[in-house]
């Protein structure tokens, strides 16, 4: 600083008439020193800048992928509402001896379209449970299977895209204590 | 790259993050996907009985009913307490559990962007203590990030709607109504501080009752019209449980909605047509409740409804036109829009990562307070108070202190947070001990009680000798249980008890008082006034000093007169001996004794003022 306030009086003494500073900066070396260490920091965050921007960039490319997806995940849900009211009454016709020939038929065109969008069922059926796919609402007590076993299905789940769209809800067996 | 700052909502029942994308907020997806929760996932932990890998988030929740024992929820209540798991022969303190729902956090983050995620800025109830602050500082440690920062919610919500940019002064009432619990807050916002005016709440409300009682209603229509009852029906009401959701949320946008189950028992199906009208009467009882909440929090902060500037909505259920409708009635006045009120923490918390990233430009530097009074104790369990509640942090302040007897070689700090003027009824923090004081008079001894808060309200005391240099410090662990009902029980507490405690307070200061001029007036009367007063002004002290110490125990009045009567006497020696004195030395003698006369263990001295000076 005290430098600084002696080469002014220097320079003032040289030319008084011109007072500017500015004309004093550029003349002096270590100035430029300086200028080009304040462009190359602005330089670095620039970059730093535009490779933010470009990642930002990637990452909305991904999402808006994911967004799409999940519109379409949520419109499937509400379909597979309709498909299983379908299965329900085709099984309760069934039962009774109906012919369920053209539900059967109206089921098989659904699934298709299920399959098209890469919707499948979980298994459930005599399967472990497992947290990542199922969630267990009852525990029910039962010595003829391993505990743990998936004994009854409460409520379909589903994968879509080799992702969880919907856990199954499920029971599961429990070892009968006896005292 | 400058590395990137995450905001996290770490709830009680869920939690979300979210972190600054080409300048705006966006949650970070939790890697289950979309689950009831929406884009959180809940905060609860478990480990499975078959020893495999610990589970958190909707997994722990899926097991929860086979495994309730090694199933945590809720750990967030138990922040900053002693309070331990056992699990599978293991212990498991709160923030290590907090800490494995933040190591999911920063995974999923980490698989959103692409990048290493180190760093985050944490949400915290507003009346979270320095115990539950530096717990939840520690959950962010154990899970390997470095906590930025730590903000209160309805601050981070008031972010999230860019309160902050307003230039003017503003009070928030922000109204965060989530699964469970109810939180009401009230704020003043100037000059880029979020001040804390008062907190209020249910910790028993939530939107979680509001579809119980639409499945009890569409349930009972059905037994009334069918005759059939089927809550024995897990099958049924699973299906009645996810159709009375997706109704309540249609609701939210159309009049009227149907919810049809076909062959929800064998042949029959449930049909029933529910307004907006008809929802809204079924929850209205519910969101009445909310009312005693609100009213408690402007009589605490002491404004009328009308002096609110902005009103914030928090969680899922101030989705609803009814609680919307029911808050602008309550304060007259409409709530801000634009952010989902389930995201706003987690927005917030990411707005303020952003700040602190450079990702975000903002001319404000967001301050936070302390939540309450922060002191040391001090002869006969006074509490000195050292940072006052609401100061804005990071600060730093000390005062300097004495000793309380004379060769006194070591003090114990205490360090206490509370509203009351008593330590015993405040809450202590931890406390330390300064040794190898040289041994000196009473009152001699300079020892300076440094207070430093840092960013994120976790406080350093250092105590250091004035005269040796040699120093203590404590930085404060979460040792002390204070849970949010005794966080306002201790509120409540100070206003009630304000009376009671200015008594106590006052009896103990003239004790003190009385005590520390008996010695002064010992020492004076015994050693540097010996040669100079008459016999009989000698016995007269004597006895007035014995009188004094006789009356120590008993109440304020009588302590206070023997004490006036004593000073009455030494007035007269002084004056006359100043009347026949010359050399100035006497002079500077009484004033250095009339220091001491005002110190206490430890008390601070007259002359050191508190440096007010706060950092940055």
């Amino acid at each position: 600083m005290v430098e600084n306030e002696e080469n002014d009086e220097i320079f003032l003494g040289k030319d008084e008439q011109n007072n500017s500073k500015q004309s004093k900066v550029d003349e002096t070396p270590i100035d430029y020193e300086q200028r080009i260490d304040e462009l190359n920091d602005l330089l670095e965050k620039e970059k730093q800048k535009s490779l933010r921007l470009l990642a930002d960039y990637q990452n909305l490319e991904k999402q808006t992928v994911d967004r799409i997806n999940a519109r379409e995940d949520k419109i499937i849900l509400n379909f597979l509402t309709v498909y299983e009211d379908f299965v329900r009454a085709k099984n309760i016709y069934e039962k009774e001896g109906g012919n369920v020939d053209n539900l059967n038929s109206i089921i098989k065109n659904m699934e298709s379209i299920l399959e098209h969008y890469e919707v499948k069922p979980i298994e459930v059926e005599g399967r472990k449970f497992d947290p990542k796919f199922h969630e267990v609402v009852q525990e029910i007590e039962d010595n003829d299977h391993e505990e743990g076993t998936i004994v009854k299905e409460i409520a379909k789940g589903y994968i879509i895209r080799n992702e969880i769209m919907k856990y199954s809800k499920v029971c599961v067996s429990k070892k009968i204590i006896k005292e | 790259m400058a590395e990137r700052i995450i905001g996290i909502d770490l709830g009680t029942s869920n939690s979300a993050a979210a972190i600054i994308q080409g300048g705006k907020p966006t949650i970070i997806p939790s890697a289950e996907g979309q689950t009831a929760h929406g884009k959180a996932f809940p905060s609860v932990v478990a480990f499975p009985k078959d020893g495999s890998a610990m589970l958190v988030g909707t997994p722990a929740v899926n097991q929860a009913v086979t495994n309730p024992e090694n199933t945590i929820t809720k750990a967030k209540r138990k922040m900053g307490t002693d309070h331990v798991y056992k699990i599978q022969g293991k212990e498991y303190k709160p923030q290590q559990i907090s800490a494995f729902i933040l190591q999911k956090i920063k995974k999923d983050a980490e698989a959103f962007t692409g990048d290493k995620i180190t760093k985050a800025v944490i949400t915290v109830p507003a009346y979270f203590d320095d115990n539950q602050r530096q717990a939840t500082k520690d959950a962010g440690t154990i899970a390997g990030l470095e906590v930025a920062r730590i903000i209160n919610e309805p601050t981070a919500a008031s972010l999230a709607f860019g309160l902050d940019k307003a230039k003017q002064d503003m009070k928030i009432l922000v109204f965060d109504f989530g699964g469970g619990t109810l939180d009401v807050t009230i704020m003043e916002m100037g000059g880029g501080v979020f001040e804390v005016q008062s907190t209020s709440g249910d910790t028993k409300l939530g939107g979680t009752d509001m579809d119980q009682l639409l499945m009890d209603y569409v349930k009972e229509e059905f037994r009334k019209k069918e005759g059939v009852d089927l809550s024995s029906d897990k099958k049924a009401m699973e299906r009645l449980r996810e159709a009375c959701e997706k109704a309540k949320i249609q609701l939210s946008g159309v009049m009227e909605t149907d919810i049809n189950l076909p062959y929800i028992h064998e042949k029959t199906a449930l049909e029933v047509k529910l307004t907006r009208a008809k929802l809204d009467s079924i929850v209205t009882s519910l969101v009445e409740r909310c009312k005693p909440s609100i009213d408690k929090a402007l009589e605490d902060a002491k404004i009328s409804a009308s002096e609110i500037t902005k009103i914030v909505l928090v969680g899922g259920p101030t989705r609803m036109p009814i609680v919307k409708k029911f808050v602008t009635d309550a304060i007259g006045k409409e709530a801000e829009s634009g952010v989902d009120p389930m995201e706003a923490v987690a927005f917030g918390a990411a707005v303020q990562a952003g700040i602190l990233a450079g990702d975000v430009e903002s001319d404000i530097v967001l301050l936070d307070v302390t939540p309450l009074t922060l002191g040391i104790e001090t002869l006969g369990g006074v509490r000195e108070p050292i940072i006052e509640r609401n100061t804005t942090i990071p600060t730093s302040k000390d005062k300097t202190f004495t000793t309380a007897a004379d060769s006194q070689t070591a003090v114990t700090i205490n360090v206490v947070q509370g509203e009351r003027p008593m330590v015993a009824d405040n809450v202590s923090l931890g406390s330390f001990n300064l040794t190898d004081i040289p041994p000196a008079p009473r009152g001699v001894p300079q020892i300076n009680v440094k207070f430093d808060i840092d960013a994120n309200g976790i406080i350093n005391v250092t105590a250091k000798d004035l005269g040796t240099g040699k120093d203590a410090k404590i930085t404060i662990e979460s040792s002390t249980k204070l849970s949010d009902e005794e966080v306002e029980k201790l509120k409540e507490d100070a206003e009630k008890h304000a009376e009671e405690d200015k008594k106590k307070k006052d009896t103990v200061d003239i004790k003190n008082e009385a005590e520390s001029f008996i010695y002064t007036t010992e020492k004076l009367v015994n050693q540097d006034l010996k040669d100079k007063i008459s016999q009989e002004q000698g016995i007269k002290v004597t006895d007035a000093i014995k009188e004094l110490k006789e009356v120590l125990s008993q109440d304020v009045d009588q302590i206070k007169t023997k004490l006036d009567a004593l000073k009455a006497i030494l007035n007269e020696i002084t004056t006359e001996l100043y009347k026949n004195a010359t050399p100035p030395p006497g002079a500077d003698q009484q004033k250095d004794e009339t220091k001491s006369e005002e110190k206490s263990e430890p008390e601070p001295e007259p002359e050191s003022k508190p440096d007010e000076e706060q950092s940055k």
